[in-house]
């Protein structure tokens, strides 16, 4: 089972926002979407999740294309969790991640015992089950993020695509939600994911799909594709690789002085 | 909403450029404010006289729809020039069909001067500026005191004549309705009848709708509700009293309005059915003049046909 | 806090039933209850009876069908926009609806047809929910929201208040009040059989929307990832919301602020769930009205007040409070208000 993506084009105005990527999420896997800000990441997840629909290019999950799904199949086939939720009313911890059954037919009032089971593991594998009758707006940033991480993780989907889910966390939690993907993973599930953090991405993730300015660099494992000479490419810095465990983590280490531009002296 | 019976108030107001915009005093204040305004007319009145005891007027116009009608009624051909824009409307004037001949003004002190009047009739509530104005124009003013009884009607049908250098005619109008008026009730049963006009007000004491019900033999419930002229009568209290007759308006306009779709409220329907209800046409009461013949004749004839029932 | 569903139901039920009975207990007189109550149930055609069916009925069911509606309708536009301070009344889709309604009834028209007034009511009412969606948009600020909808509120107001003038009939000037300071004062069950049908149809795709009004709590896009369609629920929503708000000013004017305070009060005890808040808001609503409606009859003014005067009394200064309450609250992170 895998969902792929073949030459997907997609301009938002004038802007090419994606240029003929290719992309295959595996079961089993984490693929991680890597490269600067404006690459095009969160529109790739997008349009995997069926729920922006390309200029050009097909997906096709087991065979089928996305978009040829009524909306709520495709959500219990594909979990997306966007990089901001908007959070408007203080609903409880359980509520939130109750929500990620919606897909299913459940409701607040209408849950199966089967739901209420996928509530609790997903709750359980986040840490947040004591956040269960907490109200939203008593929680903090992170406590927060791992809800709504435990929302998508709720629907317990065949695909689950995660747009930035470290951003707001700190060193201790980022790594439980690595974690967290990372057994998701094991259990079959195919997951993408894209992120900023480069070390995080060599340590947790199978393959690596590097993307600038719309176009997919490089597309393989993390050693094949953090290369200092592809990072440079993509990212207009110089990175150094260092040795933890059996990963080279790439370190961004100096910008690069463009003939006639910046002044390294106020770069540093 | 409840609102004061904007027709009524043009009755003693026409002074504006629509007909809906009346003087709003609060019922409380009405009869002082009356007492005012009829001391100001005498006055006015006063002032008047020797002028209008001169020729008579060859331009007249008139600015109010009471006076309109009697105008219209009362004038030798082509001595009238123009009557307000009311005096034209087959819903509240009697002599609608007479002043379509002639133009219609609005209470705007351009607008009647540019008649050229010799004469311009007013009520006692004219708007103190648009008097001011006229007179310092130079024009002449007769400025009449409310009239809110038939008998009222019948000295106005004389001075007015007077006004107009005619008081012959006055005097034989006054007659003719002095003759044909209702005879006043024998005094046996004197049924309850209720006035229930536009946004469920009701007419009291001291009005002119009061007065012809008590010539054709009613009892005016409103009257013994309260002492106000115009007060408000709520449907509810309107079907405890269960007056023998309801008297309802016919429509100011053939274009609807809330104010009066009230009347045709289902619980009015039920309570008195239409064999006790009388509907009377605004143009027939609302002002004091020849026309009240016309709507003490109605009044008498419903009476007559609740007597057979009984 | 996870109220059952039945306790829900008696939070809605219990006070509004007890405001009902005490608006069909108020009125200008006593009225002989034991004869009332046996002539309507015998057939007898008595006055008591009359008063009892015709007159007092209709204002307190009229009092519970609007209330419903406005509170019904404030609680799925606040989910649906996600703006704790959207409302018909506030965002002029209320005076939109009075607008199609007075064109209706001053022109005639409901004299050919009696359904023309609550027709052009509900189309003014989605004129004005489409007029608020295209300009403002579903996602946009509290305070874009709030400008177009004061726009359309005034818009509409004006508009009324020059198609009322274009009648030649003198008494329909002055009921600019009526309309955009609604009153269910000497209303008749004619009234009820218009507005109860229009709010009860539009309750439908209100109530059918409620999963997905709870599924756009954290935003649109995670909605989409549930697999609800925002555009779909908007329009669905507005038609549910111009059923009901249309039909409900057809027969009582613009009642301002219900479709405000309703939600608001009942949150808290629905665990501030979009959907639950739907049917507790409904309830909440008709409870207020009720309750604006008997103070009315109450208070010593000479006349009796507007109903929507006194919701505007109530309400406006709780929109101020909510603005205040917003402000300080800002910086907190609580977003709910």
């Amino acid at each position: 089972m895998a969902l792929i993506a073949q030459g997907l084009r997609r301009a938002l105005g004038r802007r090419l926002v994606l240029d003929a990527v290719d992309a295959e999420i595996a079961a089993g896997t984490i693929t991680g979407f890597v490269g600067p800000n404006g690459a095009g990441k969160s529109t790739l997840l997008r349009i995997l999740a069926g729920i922006d629909t390309p200029d050009a290019g097909t997906v096709h999950l087991d065979g089928a294309r996305v978009q040829s799904f009524t909306p709520s199949a495709r959500a219990r086939r594909i979990a997306h969790l966007p990089q901001v939720a908007q959070p408007q009313w203080p609903l409880s911890g359980r509520d939130v991640v109750t929500l990620g059954r919606l897909p299913h037919g459940a409701g607040f009032d209408r849950l199966s015992p089967a739901d209420a089971r996928a509530v609790d593991r997903a709750m359980a594998r986040t840490g947040t089950a004591a956040f269960a009758d907490r109200r939203l707006d008593q929680l903090s940033a992170g406590e927060r993020a791992r809800l709504m991480l435990a929302r998508a993780l709720a629907t317990e989907a065949d695909v689950l695509l995660v747009d930035e889910p470290t951003a707001a966390l700190d060193p201790a939690y980022q790594i439980e939600a690595m974690t967290a993907l990372r057994a998701e993973a094991d259990r079959g599930v195919a997951v993408a994911v894209a992120l900023h953090d480069l070390a995080l991405a060599a340590r947790f993730c199978d393959r690596l799909l590097l993307l600038a300015g719309g176009k997919a660099l490089r597309f393989g494992a993390p050693s094949d594709v953090l290369t200092p000479a592809a990072l440079k490419t993509a990212y207009g810095v110089t990175f150094a690789l260092v040795a933890f465990e059996q990963h080279d983590l790439p370190i961004p280490v100096s910008r690069p002085t463009l003939a006639g531009s910046s002044d390294p002296s106020r770069a540093g | 909403m409840i609102e004061r019976h904007t027709i009524q108030q043009n009755k003693t107001s026409s002074l504006s450029p629509h007909p809906a915009v009346a003087m709003r005093r609060p019922p409380s204040a009405a009869g002082g404010r009356r007492k005012a305004a009829c001391l100001l007319s005498l006055l006015v009145l006063l002032f008047a006289t020797p002028v209008a005891a001169s020729e008579p007027p060859a331009r007249v116009v008139s600015i109010n729809l009471c006076l309109d009608q009697l105008v219209l009624a009362l004038a030798a051909p082509g001595q009238v020039v123009a009557v307000s824009d009311m005096a034209h409307d087959p819903h509240l004037s009697a002599q609608w069909q007479a002043a379509q001949a002639l133009p219609a003004v609005r209470v705007r002190v351009e607008e009647i001067l540019a008649q050229r009047p010799d004469l311009v009739f007013l009520d006692a509530f004219a708007p103190s500026h648009v008097v001011g104005l006229l007179k310092r124009a130079g024009v002449r003013l007769a400025q009449f005191p409310e009239a809110s009884t038939f008998d009222d009607g019948v000295a106005r049908v004389r001075s007015l004549a007077t006004a107009l250098g005619r008081p012959e005619a006055g005097a034989t109008l006054a007659q003719q309705m002095q003759e044909r008026r209702a005879a006043p009730a024998d005094g046996e049963h004197r049924p309850l009848a209720a006035v229930w006009q536009a946004n469920g007000f009701s007419v009291g004491r001291g009005t002119l709708q009061d007065d012809l019900l008590r010539r054709a033999g009613f009892r005016n419930l409103a009257a013994e509700r309260s002492a106000g002229p115009f007060e408000p009568l709520p449907l509810e209290a309107l079907v405890r009293a269960a007056p023998e007759l309801l008297i309802l308006e016919s429509p100011a306009s053939d274009r609807p309005s809330l104010a009066e779709a009230l009347m045709t409220h289902r619980a009015a329907r039920q309570a008195f059915g239409t064999t006790r209800t009388l509907v009377m046409p605004h143009s027939l009461w609302l002002c004091a003049g020849p026309q009240n013949v016309a709507a003490l004749d109605r009044l008498a004839a419903a009476r007559r046909s609740l007597e057979r029932r009984r | 806090m996870t109220p059952s569903r039945r306790w829900t139901w008696a939070l809605v039920a219990a006070p509004v039933a007890a405001l009902a009975m005490i608006s069909i207990v108020v009125g200008p007189a006593g009225l002989p209850w034991g004869t009332a109550i046996r002539d309507i149930l015998s057939g007898h055609d008595s006055v008591p009876a009359l008063i009892l069916l015709e007159i007092r009925l209709p204002r307190a069911l009229l009092g519970a069908v609007v209330g419903a509606a406005l509170g019904m309708a404030g609680a799925a536009m606040q989910g649906l926009l996600r703006n704790p301070l959207a409302e018909p009344g506030v965002l002029g889709v209320s005076a939109c609806a009075a607008f199609g309604a007075v064109i209706a009834f001053y022109s005639g028209l409901v004299r050919l047809f009696p359904g023309a007034l609550p027709i052009a009511a509900i189309l003014g009412a989605l004129l004005g929910t489409a007029a608020l969606f295209a300009w403002a948009g579903r996602g946009a600020t509290v305070a874009t929201l709030l400008l177009v909808g004061v726009a359309i509120n005034a818009l509409a107001g004006a508009a009324t208040a020059f198609g009322l003038a274009l009648s030649p009939n003198p008494y329909a000037f002055y009921e600019v009040m009526f309309w955009l300071m609604g009153s269910l004062a000497d209303r008749s069950l004619d009234h009820v059989a218009i507005a109860l049908p229009c709010v009860a149809l539009g309750a439908v795709p209100l109530l059918l929307m409620r999963r997905r009004l709870d599924g756009l709590s954290l935003g649109e896009e995670t909605a989409l990832a549930l697999g609800i369609v925002p555009s779909a629920v908007a329009r669905w929503i507005g038609l549910g919301t111009a059923l009901a708000v249309g039909g409900a000013v057809a027969v009582s004017g613009v009642i301002g602020f219900v479709g405000l305070m309703a939600p608001h009060a009942i949150r808290p005890f629905v665990g501030y769930r979009p959907g639950a808040t739907l049917i507790a808001s409904a309830g909440a609503g008709a409870a207020l009205t009720l309750a604006a409606d008997i103070a009315v009859r109450l208070l010593p003014t000479g006349r009796e007040l507007q109903l929507g005067v006194m919701t505007a009394l109530l309400g406006a200064p709780f929109l101020g409070w909510l603005a205040v309450r917003r402000r300080s609250n800002g910086a907190a992170g609580t977003s709910w208000l």
